[in-house]
């Protein structure tokens, strides 16, 4: 079958390459974000601050593509789907760099060498793995549109969501000894960040299985009313 | 926009070519001339000869009178006979060639008939007047039909046969030049053929028909062979399609071998005003398709 | 009887309507064709058509309901038009085709025994791809073609002929120089011309074959408008290679490929979801 439309679905896939590379941008900043809190480097924090600007611009371009190829190529089915989603995608993109962000801005406020607790430290060590393997998960339920996986996000979701819980009531606990009680509300802060970030992975999960399907359906109210279930 | 190099410049017509040319433009106007060398001769011939008739007195308000000596007359039978006896002949042809026209473009198609049809009339196209003349003489003029034996009406049907293959033919160009858009357009509202015929095509064809049938009426006022046979020759004014009548090709016949100047005078007159009628005829046909052109 | 103030008092509404409809002249005023009427609706089923022994239509089977606008697209020799003219029963008009099957417009068989073809072309009209107003006729005349054409008696063919026009939205453009040739006008007011003289016959269906291909952008918008328009009275089937047209101006869309129906579905989802792996690759322009 010859092929058609080559220089569309060229600048189609350059666009969904960009999508995805925007994702890896948005990994090594949670990456460099968590390091940050864990270690109470505040230089690194600045890093991650500065670099959002990488996926500020990255944003514009791929915004910037996809209005271009509407106006010139008028997609339509599958096509068109992707390139709905590729825009929805670029900006959980943005809205999870701006989350590791606000992560890294409060390593500074919260103090150089604060007493910490175990086991809220301990608590967003695991969100931060979580979220980061959301965030590369999803990417991957993207490149190969693969819908087990991203409805599979959802219940990894529910994981942080409960974990933010616990780190909440953690916060209450330690909140009587008065070192702690800032650090703590500091932590409740990051764990919110984190918590966002997954939300934001499963929204891509949830394009990725209306690229596929045609259909939308939120998935994060599947994943809450199943908890609920469970109590 | 490339190249350091310079662009390759466009080559010069050669010599060789140049003098090709000039000899195939040399040789076309030579033959264009030698073709329309004779044209001019006849015209000037003409006009030489017969314009002295044209100025004589009563030249086209009398008759001729037939005697040898005296007053020859004028040719007003002659021309009045011609129109009579053309207007018969165009009166038959041109509505039945229309008709079949017709029938070959929105019925018979590409149907075995039709193309029957039309290779008969392709061969009408090619058999000499002459032949049209002894038709009619043999089946209406030795029978003597209708009470006569010469007639006025029989040299109309003959001339009538002569003039129906041409108009057959043109007409049919024409009406395949009309755009089945618009007879699609028309059958897509619902019309009956017929009406589709009457009202879209045949107003659209209109101009191309007119001309092709004067073109076909021009053909047949110049016919003499055809004439001799049916209606043969009479030199008074009359009115009787069912006699003989005069004519102009019959009156240049009979009066060209005259001994007298004056008469032979007379038929170049009479030669000059059948080619001047022919003349009026396709200035008229080109103004009309001039005026409601198609395209 | 009529008291004399009344009269003038009409005759004021009447001018002070024609005041209104001048600034509304240049959009197409299907109020001006009378009171809405019921639609009627197309059925096809197990159509077959044929030029000689090519078998371009294999089987169709489609509704096109009444009072909407059906498209059909498909690649060029998918059977599209030749569908199409058998509803109208123009397909037999060419030598050597026929077509078999059922054709039914709301109760009437279009392929009855016992129906005039003519009747049948009266009641679903055609508008072609090329613009074809009569070169002989003038504006006027062109618009009253189908009503003189068809015999049709009429006292009032003045009148119709202006609402056919006012429908169209060609009044204002034209209402001056109702005298001048047809061929005189823009390609586009000659298609809205010749879609004029079709809704002047008044017919229930208007079938349309690439109605605008011939157009330049504007004057393929303003046909678009006035099919939008036209749905209110008539049922609408439009036959066209431009998908986005499709994508505009109809409800539902029918893909056909190789004298097939492959889908029929709502204009939407065939364009955003279509069901056959086919579709999704004409439409994409992975084929075509």
């Amino acid at each position: 079958m010859q092929e058609t439309r080559h220089q569309f679905r060229e600048d189609l896939k350059e666009l969904e390459r960009q999508v995805l590379g925007g994702l890896d941008l948005v990994i090594s900043q949670l990456d460099r974000a968590l390091e940050s809190v864990s270690y109470q480097d505040v230089e690194l924090a600045a890093m991650v601050v500065a670099d959002d600007d990488r996926i500020d611009g990255r944003y514009l371009e791929v915004h910037q593509g996809i209005l271009s190829l509407l106006a010139r190529q008028s997609p339509v089915a599958t096509d068109l789907r992707i390139v709905a989603a590729l825009l929805h995608c670029i900006r959980c993109i943005e809205r999870m760099g701006d989350q590791c962000v606000n992560i890294a801005k409060l390593v500074p406020l919260s103090g150089h060498d604060a007493p910490k607790d175990k086991d809220t430290l301990d608590a967003i060590e695991r969100m931060g793995q979580l979220a980061r393997q959301e965030v590369a998960e999803a990417k991957d339920a993207l490149r190969t549109r693969n819908v087990e996986l991203a409805q599979d996000l959802v219940r990894q979701d529910a994981e942080i969501n409960r974990l933010n819980r616990a780190i909440f009531k953690r916060a209450v606990e330690i909140g009587d000894d008065l070192e702690l009680r800032e650090w703590g509300m500091f932590m409740i802060l990051v764990a919110r960040c984190l918590e966002r970030v997954g939300d934001n992975a499963v929204e891509i999960a949830e394009q990725v299985v209306f690229v596929v399907t045609g259909l939308f359906r939120e998935m994060a109210d599947i994943g809450a009313s199943a908890e609920s279930a469970r109590g | 926009m490339s190249a350091s190099s310079p662009a390759t410049p466009l080559s010069q017509i050669s010599a060789g070519r140049k003098r090709r040319d000039s000899i195939m433009r040399g040789s076309l106007l030579v033959g264009t001339g030698i073709a329309l060398v004779p044209l001019i001769l006849v015209i000037y011939y003409l006009i030489d000869k017969g314009i002295s008739a044209w100025t004589s007195s009563g030249f086209f308000t009398t008759d001729p009178t037939g005697s040898f000596f005296g007053d020859p007359g004028g040719i007003r039978s002659a021309i009045f006979g011609t129109l009579e006896i053309v207007a018969l002949a165009s009166l038959i042809a041109i509505p039945c060639g229309i008709a079949v026209a017709l029938y070959l473009t929105e019925y018979g198609k590409e149907h075995w008939f039709a193309n029957l049809v039309r290779y008969f009339v392709d061969v009408m196209t090619g058999v000499p007047s002459v032949v049209f003349g002894l038709f009619i003489y043999i089946v209406l003029v030795v029978s003597h039909t209708g009470g006569s034996g010469f007639a006025g009406w029989k040299g109309a049907l003959a001339l009538a046969l002569l003039m129906l293959p041409i108009v057959i033919r043109s007409s049919e160009v024409v009406l395949l030049l009309v755009p089945s858009s618009l007879r699609e357009a028309a059958l897509a509202l619902g019309a009956p053929r017929w009406r589709i015929i009457w009202k879209v095509v045949l107003p659209t064809a209109r101009s191309g028909l007119v001309t092709g049938s004067l073109l076909a009426v021009a053909r047949g006022m110049g016919e003499t062979a055809p004439l001799l046979f049916t209606v043969s020759f009479a030199t008074a004014l009359t009115g009787n399609i069912n006699g003989l009548m005069n004519s102009l090709p019959l009156e240049i016949y009979t009066d060209i071998t005259n001994p007298r100047d004056a008469i032979v005078a007379r038929a170049w007159g009479a030669a000059l005003t059948l080619v001047a009628l022919v003349l009026i005829l396709n200035v008229v046909a080109r103004l009309i398709s001039r005026r409601s052109s198609m395209t | 009887m009529i008291p004399p103030e009344t009269t003038s008092k009409e005759s004021k509404q009447v001018s002070a309507a024609e005041d209104q409809s001048q600034q509304t002249e240049a959009a197409p005023d299907l109020s001006a064709m009378g009171e809405r009427r019921q639609g009627h609706g197309i059925k096809v089923r197990d159509l077959h058509a044929y030029y000689g022994s090519v078998h371009a239509v294999r089987g169709i089977d489609i509704d096109f309901p009444a009072n909407e606008v059906t498209a059909i697209i498909g690649p060029s020799g998918c059977g599209k038009s030749t569908m199409v003219r058998c509803i109208n029963r123009m397909h037999e008009e060419i030598p050597g085709a026929r077509s078999e099957g059922k054709v039914t417009l709301d109760e009437l068989d279009v392929y009855g025994p016992d129906v005039d073809v003519t009747s049948v072309r009266r009641l679903i009209g055609m508008v072609f791809q090329k613009p074809n107003p009569f070169p002989t006729m003038s504006i006027f005349d062109n618009v009253a073609a189908g009503l003189r054409l068809t015999g049709t008696k009429s006292d009032n063919l003045r009148e119709r002929v202006h609402r056919a026009l006012r429908a169209v939205g060609l009044w204002g453009e034209v209402k001056n120089r109702l005298d001048s040739p047809g061929i005189g006008l823009s390609g586009g007011q000659q298609q809205r011309l010749c879609i004029a003289r079709a809704v002047a016959v008044e017919p229930e269906v208007i079938l349309m074959d690439e109605p605008a291909s011939a157009l330049d952008p504007i004057a393929t918008l303003k046909v678009e408008e006035l099919i939008d328009e036209l749905k209110a009275r008539y049922t609408i089937i439009i036959v066209t290679h431009n998908m986005q047209q499709a994508a505009r101006v109809a409800k539902s869309t029918v893909f056909m490929l190789d004298g097939e129906v492959v889908e029929h579905d709502e204009t939407t989802k065939l364009f955003t979801r279509p069901s056959d792996e086919r579709t999704e690759r004409y439409v994409t322009g992975k084929f075509g």
